[in-house]
């Protein structure tokens, strides 16, 4: 498809010679389409003025098709607009040009106007999504910007928009950011079609909710706001929606965005909404009742509300057993406080609090910090400054040459600095766990405000030894006790204590015993199972299948073979915003 | 939250240049430290005081003469270094040292004092305590030792070989349960006895001998006629803890050896290891090879004043459990009779050594190093406060009962002992 616009290009490039620029004849004269005109504009009756209009608006763009049909045994003329670029092209030929142009409207021509389209909706056109009803211009506009075709029929004041997309996108792939051992390898991609659908392939429930809107005056971003009707309380719904609407902005290219337009406190550094590429994360977030932003255009989607320790959990610490998984949380949590802290602490303890390290490590430590030229503080921001630039230069790098810093880095830093004297080893040590620690933390956005706090925090161990990092942690602490994510306490099940809500947040209790979903998230529909789903061995109260009356499985479907493998036309199918399906017409 | 941007942000400046200004001004770096493991204080001339520091040499000790080659360091670097300053008071001392000392010396890791038993006999100990008390950087728990030897050859010699004085002392100390020779006192427990009515200090005794092994060596040498080889080996000497410093009031007023040392940590009930040795049987005495070894397990005491008639005695109540360890004579040691009789000859054992250790300190030394007098304080107050200003003498004549039960627990895991069949 790319070669064919640039041929394109070329050849009009060629024919007009007098040179690019606004000397065509263009009835805006160059100005940009006011959306009030947009807003306000009709389909006329005409359906010259709006082929003028429609030109006029998109014509100088090389990838606008406009093709005029002459049905057979009818005086009528109908017009396709469509951008080639993001239209299917084979489904316009199979299921519009071809119907259209085989028919035989014998008998119809005497149809009033509105019949006439209608039969071209209903009994004609073989494409699935048709939205008929159309009079506006800007709903014309919006949809052939999204790839749908505008159908126009001379004499007729509406317009059909036929849902054809095909845009080079790419499919779904496996997770990048949050890799996992055991459980699903699938990510979202950058169509938020294919990601509303692999939502709703793991949720398959009516309760579901994926609203839909539109954000960014320029980019048309399609935005929508999923939830789970029942469990989700209906504030944070109207919360999250209200937040969202107040959005206005020229574009939204990234969930980052609408982050900093939505979180409640702006000059906070520590992430108050949560993002995954995961479509199983994103949909145990709408199961413990939390909000979804889908964002097309981004593989990331994001969740409200989180708490602190929510951004310590992987999606992981569910699927694998669940003595490994606490271990592991635990080990999160102490390398969340190492990442946080050991520079800091290493700092304090050596340049004030001598006394408190073993006399044996104490020794070790002068040794080599001997000849060492820096002074501990500034050993310690010159080696984090120096990893932070590797890690970043690790990231920007490209793949083939990343190795190669990597090896220069271990080289430099671990043992040219230590042999030159320059830093002692035992910063090294410091330096190198500081940042495995912070590779330990799963969501990254938290991973960063810790490694950014850690740099005031070794400041004020310089200055004020452990008594200054005190302050700064209380500092810190206190911040984090008055932040909400939208309504919700940042330390949650801690600070409010809710002790039910412990079982999923320092140790990841057996599956059996998680009878209550997030208390602090859900008010009502707080069960989420059975009230008693630990295995017994068969004949000690019943057996297993027994303990839960309720049929288990009736909720899924029996057609789930027929969602099963192929999802191959998930992207292409589907409307471009979810809300807009529903109004498409039945044929 | 009444702040506007701005100000939130002046404030965190203002914040940020007070952190300067205020900040860092007892910034040390550690290796600007000299850390000290010992300190000793010894008599100096004209009624002064030597005070003696061991600064660690960290580059060597860590083993860390391969970090960069920097330094340059001589093969026979030594891992410590000894300085002195004579002065009339510690600190005094302290500060003279800093004239050549190029690191600030830094006694939070100090481990063990050390002081001679000239200065413990001529120098109030309240005196010398007065620092180490009042002072942040010494915790409590440091070694109170006093010296049998010359001070510099209990800092110095050792140390030619891989492990200082600094580390030496205080790692012998940790295995002071294995022989209960000598009490373990620290800096800690010093001052509380010192400070407390009725009790009088003491401290650990150390000195410096010739390493036995080493003498056998050169005179195996000698006669060897490999005199030539030996004769350049120089003797090494052995610092030795054992024994104790008994203070009465506020003075040394002698040794305790090392019996009678476990005799004094048998009142205490601090003994937690050790051997005795008793003969199989009574009529025998133990240097005829027929004697059972056994170890200590652990004692507990209780000390009961009673005063009954106007007559003040002192019953002491001594509980020890111990195992067979080693046995010389063909006896069946799961026969009871036999096990009663070793208990018998431990308890007595145990006695003597207590005895001796009561007539030293009560009639020789007249020092409560057993705190019987603070024993008699918490149960009669009334009358300790009649009997407080002749308790010296009272103490002199105290009679001490004893009342001691030993128990043997395990007999290792044979029941006969080894014998040869033929």
């Amino acid at each position: 498809m790319g070669t064919n616009i640039f041929s394109r290009l070329l050849k009009k490039r060629a024919a007009k010679k007098p040179g690019p620029g606004l000397d065509r004849q263009d009835p805006l004269k160059g100005k940009a389409v006011s959306s009030e005109d947009l807003k306000t504009r009709k389909i006329s009756r005409n359906l010259k003025e709006n082929k003028e209009y429609l030109v006029g608006i998109l014509g100088r763009n090389v990838d606008l098709v406009t093709r005029e049909i002459n049905p057979g045994g009818v005086n009528r003329t109908i017009w396709l607009v469509y951008l080639e670029t993001l239209a299917d092209n084979n489904g316009i030929s199979e299921s519009i040009l071809k119907p259209l142009m085989l028919e035989q409207f014998i008998g119809e021509i005497e149809r009033p106007d509105a019949d006439f389209i209608e039969l071209i909706e209903n009994s004609i056109i073989t494409a699935p999504q048709i939205r008929s009803k159309v009079y506006t211009m800007d709903d014309v506009t919006d949809a052939v910007m999204s790839g749908t075709v505008a159908l126009f029929v001379d004499g007729c004041t509406e317009a059909l928009l036929i849902s054809l997309k095909d845009w080079p996108q790419r499919g779904v792939e496996k997770a990048d950011i949050e890799v996992v051992v055991r459980g699903p390898k699938e990510s979202f991609a950058e169509t938020i079609d294919v990601n509303a659908a692999l939502v709703r392939r793991r949720l398959r429930s009516p309760n579901l909710v994926i609203e839909g809107l539109k954000l960014g005056r320029e980019t048309n971003t399609a935005v929508a706001i999923a939830y789970l009707k029942g469990v989700v309380s209906p504030g944070l719904v109207q919360e999250v929606k209200s937040r969202v609407d107040r959005i206005d902005i020229d574009g939204i290219l990234e969930s980052g965005y609408i982050e900093e337009l939505i979180q409640d406190d702006p000059y906070s550094p520590f992430p108050q909404l949560g993002y995954s590429e995961r479509p199983d994360r994103v949909v145990s977030t709408l199961l413990q009742g939390r909000v979804c932003i889908l964002i097309d255009g981004t593989p990331m989607v994001l969740y409200v509300p989180v708490a602190f320790t929510d951004m310590l959990q992987s999606p992981e610490d569910y699927y694998e057993r669940y003595h490994y998984s606490t271990a592991i949380r635990l080990l999160r949590f102490l390398g969340l406080i190492i990442s946080l802290l050991l520079p800091s602490f290493y700092i304090a303890i050596t340049t004030y609090h001598q006394e408190m390290i073993p006399t044996q490590l104490l020794i070790s430590i002068v040794a080599y910090r001997e000849g060492v030229p820096l002074p501990a503080v500034l050993e310690a921001l010159v080696m984090e400054m120096t990893f932070e630039a590797l890690r970043e230069a690790g990231i920007r790098l490209p793949r083939a040459v990343g190795q190669a810093v990597s090896i220069v880095g271990a080289l430099v830093i671990g043992q040219a600095a230590v042999q030159a004297g320059v830093v002692s080893p035992l910063m090294v040590i410091v330096v190198a766990l500081t940042g495995i620690a912070s590779f330990m933390i799963p969501a990254y956005n938290q991973a960063l405000s810790m490694r950014l706090i850690r740099f005031p925090l070794m400041l004020l161990a310089a200055t004020l030894g452990l008594f200054g990092v005190m302050t700064g942690l209380l500092a810190m602490l206190i911040h984090m006790a008055s932040l909400r994510s939208f309504g919700m306490p940042y330390l949650a099940p801690l600070a409010p204590l809710k002790v039910s809500d412990l079982k999923d947040t320092f140790v990841r209790v057996p599956w059996w015993a998680m009878h209550k979903r997030p208390t602090e998230l859900v008010k009502r529909n707080k069960q989420r199972m059975a009230p008693s789903l630990k295995p017994r061995p068969p004949g000690e109260g019943g057996s297993q299948s027994s303990v839960n009356p309720v049929k288990r499985n009736a909720g899924i479907p029996s057609s789930y073979r027929d969602y099963g493998g192929s999802g191959k036309d998930q992207g292409t199918g589907a409307g471009n915003s979810p809300s807009k399906r529903s109004g498409g017409g039945g044929t | 939250m009444g702040l506007n941007f701005k100000k939130k942000v002046m404030l965190l400046l203002i914040i940020t240049w007070l952190l300067s200004l205020t900040g860092c001004w007892d910034h040390l770096e550690v290796e600007r430290l000299g850390i000290i493991g010992i300190i000793a204080l010894d008599q100096a001339p004209e009624g002064k005081l030597r005070v003696t520091v061991q600064i660690i040499n960290p580059k060597v000790l860590a083993g860390g003469g391969q970090v960069g080659g920097a330094g340059g360091m001589s093969a026979y670097a030594r891992p410590y270094r000894n300085v002195s300053a004579e002065g009339n008071t510690i600190m005094e001392c302290i500060r003279l040292l800093s004239l050549h000392a190029p690191y600030r010396l830094f006694f939070a890791h100090n481990q063990t004092i050390l002081i001679s038993e000239e200065l413990a006999r001529n120098r109030d100990i309240e005196k010398i305590v007065d620092f180490f008390d009042r002072n942040q950087q010494f915790r409590r728990n440091n070694y109170v030792l006093v010296s049998r030897s010359d001070i510099s050859s209990v800092m110095g010699l050792p140390g030619e070989t891989q492990v200082p004085a600094t580390q030496r002392i205080p790692s012998i100390i940790r295995q002071q349960y294995l022989s209960s020779f000598y009490p373990n006192v620290q800096l800690g427990d010093f001052l509380e006895n010192l400070e407390c009515d009725g009790r009088d200090v003491y401290a650990m005794g150390i000195q410096v001998e010739p390493n036995e092994a080493e003498v056998r060596e050169q005179l195996a040498g000698e006669s060897d006629g490999n005199a030539e080889e030996q004769r350049t080996k120089t003797i090494g000497m052995l610092v030795k803890v054992g024994g104790t410093a008994v203070f009465k009031g506020n003075r040394m007023a002698g040794w305790l050896n090392e019996r009678e040392s476990r005799g004094l940590l048998w009142v205490k009930g601090q003994v937690n290891g050790g051997v005795i040795t008793v003969p199989c049987f009574p009529e025998q005495t133990p240097g005829q090879n027929k004697s059972v070894s056994m170890e200590i397990l652990r004692n507990k005491s209780r000390i009961q004043p009673e005063f009954i008639d106007g007559e003040l005695s002192v019953i002491v109540k001594i509980d020890v459990v111990a195992t067979v360890q080693e046995v010389l004579c063909m006896v069946e040691l799961e026969q009871p009779a036999f096990i009663e009789s070793i208990e018998e000859a431990l308890a007595g054992a145990i006695q003597t050594e207590v005895e001796a250790a009561l007539a030293k300190a009560q009639h020789e030394y007249q020092s409560d190093i057993f705190g019987f007098g603070e024993v008699v304080h918490r149960k009669y107050p009334a009358i300790w406060k009649e009997l407080k200003p002749d308790w010296a003498e009272i103490y002199r004549n105290l009679p001490v009962y004893l009342e001691i039960d030993a128990r043997i627990r395990r007999t290792g895991l044979i029941t006969k002992p080894v014998e040869v069949h033929r």
